[in-house]
């Protein structure tokens, strides 16, 4: 018993955890936000025009913007699957004696 | 590193292990055969669990469908009845999810593996009594091994044996492969192991086996790979640890001429490959978010198409993981990355001959670049290899290119730049006819927009162009690159061999890397390890590809670099023996007479050959004494044959040639920066394209005494440095120095009738006079060459009739010359004074002339004879 709660909830919690880090991660570094962050007023492929200085700063903070947004996202996400996955054998167990003290 | 005397073997709580300190290590799995699980019964649950896995998930998904049917054709249907409802069906559901939870628990579950660990070996933990059951690291294939070698035991009824065990490891693909590496025969070697295992189990009342020896040999291979800090204990520990405990089995492999400590070399392999393979993709991991186009990830670069066509990118072929890795050379690529952070000389040029990995070792920068492994300033950059030959081909608009190229980069602005071969941009002159070379402008640019550059040149290329340029040398941070010694070129090998096996779909056998470092390093002066060793091995997988094989021997590596070098190198077969015990007649059969000369020359090709001459030393050195036309020369084409195969291999120094003391240059070569730098040295020059040779110094006492010391290291240490600072290797060369010297103290002895050894010793005295005495002791041999008696000009008269008979061969003429005849012309001929030097000439006047004047007179003709009678006189028949 003791066996399967440790496999369940420190082994697998922890694989869980980390195939979301791993799905943070590709965001993060796909929106690059603290590089963007860093260059966000600098022009995009040195175009030092007016226009090129405004364009690269809109479509960098773009970026941050759906960047941020979607590691929110994903951060409850994973917060609502984690609690789901804590409480999953106890809702087995619940609504086993609950059904069966129904039924006899 | 552990100390197995150390480890008392005894019973504590009805437990068989081994006390170490305050830790107690035992095998915790039964090994009594009814305990046992068999690989069937094993196979046999694993399936049960699969198909109960899958049935459940097959009910989950049915009950939940058949839910969702039923309530979507009802009219108030709740679609999510199953998980609301108190209903049977709901139960069902509920049930068969707990259930899954258990299944996959099951399925999945695997007991943790914990690292193999010594607790009593470690700070504070010395006291703690540690029980340790060892089997919990163990690979699951040996634990496997060890079931069944338990229960074949118990089936034979015999005591179980450390053979069994070997045997039963030898069914696993690792055991296998070790057994390949060592370029032993598998099926043999497994047959040979089964029949001695079967004989032991079958007759084991007449040997003294102590069953327990399995559980120690298992504590041993825990303690080892505790001690290599290993995740697991592998086949490599136990394979050591069976090694260590039963010697015998070590005969087998000592008769394959494997010594143990190759077998560890061999064992390491595996564990080498293994962490190469973790390093390559914790990089592909670390470089996942690398971009691999010319954009950065800051968006800031601008497309750099010249850059694009004429380079190649490292850091996107380091992401593809298309580059060789780096092994070793920790110290230089550090030293590269400190010199690229510096605020000047920023800029790194790397000199090394080719073979020693420069352009390796920039693919390990790039490969550092991809995983982010360097500092802030190298982060998010590329790394470009520009193709300098690949620009300059395009004839005038190689400039236009090679400025585009620089330009690109000087925008781009993340761009570190590599030219390999640096000093072929020496002296290019650009288009527009400018004072300016290619070089000078890259200077230029490098200091005007502090470009990031990487460079790579030879110590030639160094020494004879990019020093000349002193504003670039003022940028650059030079890193001397080493050849590798033989044992780290053997373990670069071993790193990289599997790209050799990959392409060519061959294995590399350990003695076929260690023989091709080996060779090569002795026999190959031009290229540099460990990159010449690996091209003979990639040669060599080729040849054994191309005749339907698939393993490359160490014979095959043998058989190449004997193809390459001409020289001998197998082992002496019996047939070689004894034509080698017969190598004095055969020298005989070109040297007439002077049989210590011979002797002592046959003497030294017999010793090289049975591997007894020092490999830092030329083959053999002599100087041959006395006076000329006595055979010294033909005793050296004599040997240049049979040893080299060719009569005419060989460096011959005329050293009247060289009596001044400036001559040293014409020899080594002139030093860089005088106006003779383009001239090489003869010597050295002609040793590095043929290292397989005699050279011969002819007239040695006419040489200057500075040039006499330079041969002085020649004949001691086997090297000379050139005018670069170049080390040419005279290790495979035999030196004959000859000298008239001392002459006509010979000739004054002979007809005195006085001993050789007599002679010798005033002859020492004499040569005194012209050579320095430490001088004489550094060759192996002086060799004294006594003049001619009249039998032997006589059979040197004969060599030269067989000589011109042999010319005439294809005109089926043979000619004899009646000894009358042959008298006369040896007093006519022959000179004390030049020795059989001025017969030849006389025969060649005399009998050749004779030939031709019947010839064209048409008297002799094809298929007659001719004997010479006396002077013009002859008999045509």
């Amino acid at each position: 018993m003791l066996t399967f709660f440790n496999w369940y909830y420190r082994d697998q919690t922890k694989n869980i955890y980390q195939v979301f880090v791993g799905l943070w991660s590709l965001i993060a570094s796909y929106f690059d936000i603290q590089m963007m962050i860093k260059h966000l007023g600098e022009p995009l492929y040195q175009d030092y025009s007016y226009s090129g200085r405004a364009i690269g700063f809109l479509i960098r903070l773009g970026r941050i913007i759906l960047g941020v947004f979607l590691q929110i996202i994903l951060a409850i996400i994973l917060g609502i699957l984690l609690l789901l996955w804590v409480l999953l054998p106890l809702i087995i167990s619940v609504k086993i004696i609950y059904i069966s003290a129904t039924m006899w | 590193m552990i100390d197995f005397s150390q480890i008392s073997f005894q019973e504590k709580n009805n437990r068989y292990g081994g006390q170490l300190g305050s830790d107690f290590f035992y095998w915790g799995l039964p090994i009594r055969p009814s305990e046992i699980q068999s690989v069937g019964t094993k196979k046999t649950i694993f399936i049960i669990k699969r198909i109960l896995f899958w049935t459940n998930i097959f009910l989950l998904a049915a009950i939940l469908v058949f839910s969702l049917i039923t309530n979507l054709s009802s009219p108030d249907g709740n679609l999510l009845a199953i998980f609301t409802d108190s209903a049977p069906l709901s139960l069902c559901w509920w049930l068969s999810a707990g259930a899954f939870l258990v299944i996959s628990f099951a399925n999945y579950y695997q007991t943790p593996h914990p690292k193999p660990k010594v607790y009593s070996s470690q700070p504070g933990l010395e006291s703690i009594t540690h029980d340790i059951d060892v089997s919990v690291s163990f690979h699951p294939e040996i634990i496997n091994a060890v079931n069944q070698s338990y229960l074949q035991a118990a089936q034979a009824e015999s005591p179980i044996h450390l053979w069994l065990l070997f045997k039963n490891l030898l069914n696993c693909d690792y055991f296998l492969w070790l057994i390949i590496k060592m370029e032993i025969n598998p099926r043999d070697f497994i047959n040979f192991i089964t029949r001695l295992s079967n004989e032991i189990t079958q007759e084991h009342n007449q040997y003294d086996l102590d069953p327990r020896v399995i559980e120690q040999v298992l504590i041993k291979s825990y303690l080892l790979a505790a001690d290599n800090h290993s995740a697991q204990v592998g086949f490599n520990h136990i394979f050591r640890a069976i090694l260590e405990t039963e010697p015998k089995i070590m005969i087998i492999f000592t008769e394959q001429k494997i010594n143990y400590e190759e077998i560890i070399n061999i064992y390491n392999w595996q564990a080498m490959i293994n962490a190469q393979i973790e390093q390559r993709q914790e990089y592909l991991r670390l470089s996942r978010f690398k971009p691999s186009g010319h954009m950065n990830r800051a968006w800031t670069a601008v497309p750099t198409p010249i850059l694009d066509h004429f380079g190649q990118d490292l850091t996107a072929l380091a992401k593809a993981n298309y580059l060789e890795q780096l092994i070793g050379r920790h110290k230089e690529i550090d030293r590269t990355i400190d010199i690229l952070e510096m605020a000047s000389k920023n800029n790194v040029l790397y000199i090394g001959d080719a073979g020693v990995g420069k352009s390796t070792l920039v693919n390990g920068l790039a490969y550092r670049m991809v995983a982010e492994n360097v500092p802030d300033r190298l982060k998010d950059k590329r790394l470009i290899s520009l193709n300098i030959s690949q620009i300059f081909a395009n004839g005038g608009a190689g400039e236009r290119y090679f400025l585009g190229a620089l330009n690109e980069i000087v925008a781009s602005r993340n761009i570190i730049l590599f030219i390999d071969d640096l000093h072929l941009l020496a002296g290019v002159k650009t288009a527009s006819g400018g004072a300016m070379d290619v070089l000078s402008i890259l200077t230029e640019m490098l200091g005007k927009y502090n470009l990031q550059f990487i460079a790579a040149t030879t110590i030639e290329g160094n020494s004879k162009f990019i020093s000349s340029y002193d504003q670039l040398n003022s940028m650059l941070s030079t890193i001397e690159i080493d050849e590798m010694n033989i044992d780290e070129a053997i373990e670069v090998i071993k790193a990289t061999s599997y790209r050799v096996e990959n392409t060519q779909n061959v294995i590399l056998t350990y003695p076929a890397v260690k023989s091709s470092v080996e060779l090569t390093a002795d026999f190959i002066a031009d290229k540099k390890l460990p990159g010449k060793a690996l091209d003979i091995l990639n040669e060599a997988a080729v040849v054994v590809k191309k005749n339907n094989r698939s393993v490359v021997a160490k014979a095959d590596i043998v058989s190449l670099m004997q193809e390459k070098t001409k020289i001998p190198l197998e082992q002496v077969t019996g047939e070689e023996s004894a034509k080698l015990l017969q190598l004095e007649s055969k020298l005989h059969e070109r040297v007439i007479g002077q049989d210590y000369a011979v002797k002592q020359v046959a003497d030294a090709i017999k010793r090289a050959r049975a591997g007894l001459k020092d490999k830092n030393k030329p083959i053999a050195t002599f100087l041959f004494v006395g006076p000329t036309g006595v055979g010294k020369t033909e005793l050296t084409k004599a040997l240049a044959f049979e040893y080299f195969g060719d009569a005419e291999n060989m460096i011959r120094l005329d050293m009247s040639e060289y009596q001044e003391k400036s001559d040293i240059k014409k020899i080594i070569g002139a030093p860089p920066g005088s106006s003779e730098f383009e001239e090489r040295g003869y010597l050295t020059e002609a040793v590095k394209r043929n290292p397989f040779t005699v050279v011969l110094l002819d007239e040695l006492e006419k040489a200057h005494p500075d040039i006499l010391n330079l041969f002085l290291q020649v004949l001691d240490e086997g090297k000379i440095k050139d005018s670069l600072g170049r080390t040419v290797k005279f290790n495979n060369t035999i030196i004959i120095a000859t000298s008239n010297a001392g002459a006509v103290l010979i000739q004054d002895c002979i007809k005195q009738n006085m001993p050789y050894q007599q002679i010798e010793s005033l002859l020492t005295e004499e040569l005194k006079k012209y050579y320095r005495p430490e001088f004489l002791n550094r060759f192996d041999s002086v060799i004294v060459f006594k003049p001619l008696t009249v039998v032997e000009i006589k059979q040197i008269a004969a060599i030269m009739i067989d000589k011109i008979n042999k010319t005439l061969a294809d005109k089926k003429i043979t000619i004899t010359v009646a000894d009358a005849a042959l008298d006369q012309f040896i007093g006519e001929g022959y000179n004390a004074e030049f020795g059989a030097r001025a017969l030849y000439r006389t025969l060649q006047d005399k009998v050749k002339n004779l030939i031709a004047e019947k010839m064209l007179s048409g008297e002799l003709q094809e298929g007659m004879n001719m004997e010479i009678i006396g002077e013009g006189a002859v008999r045509i028949y």
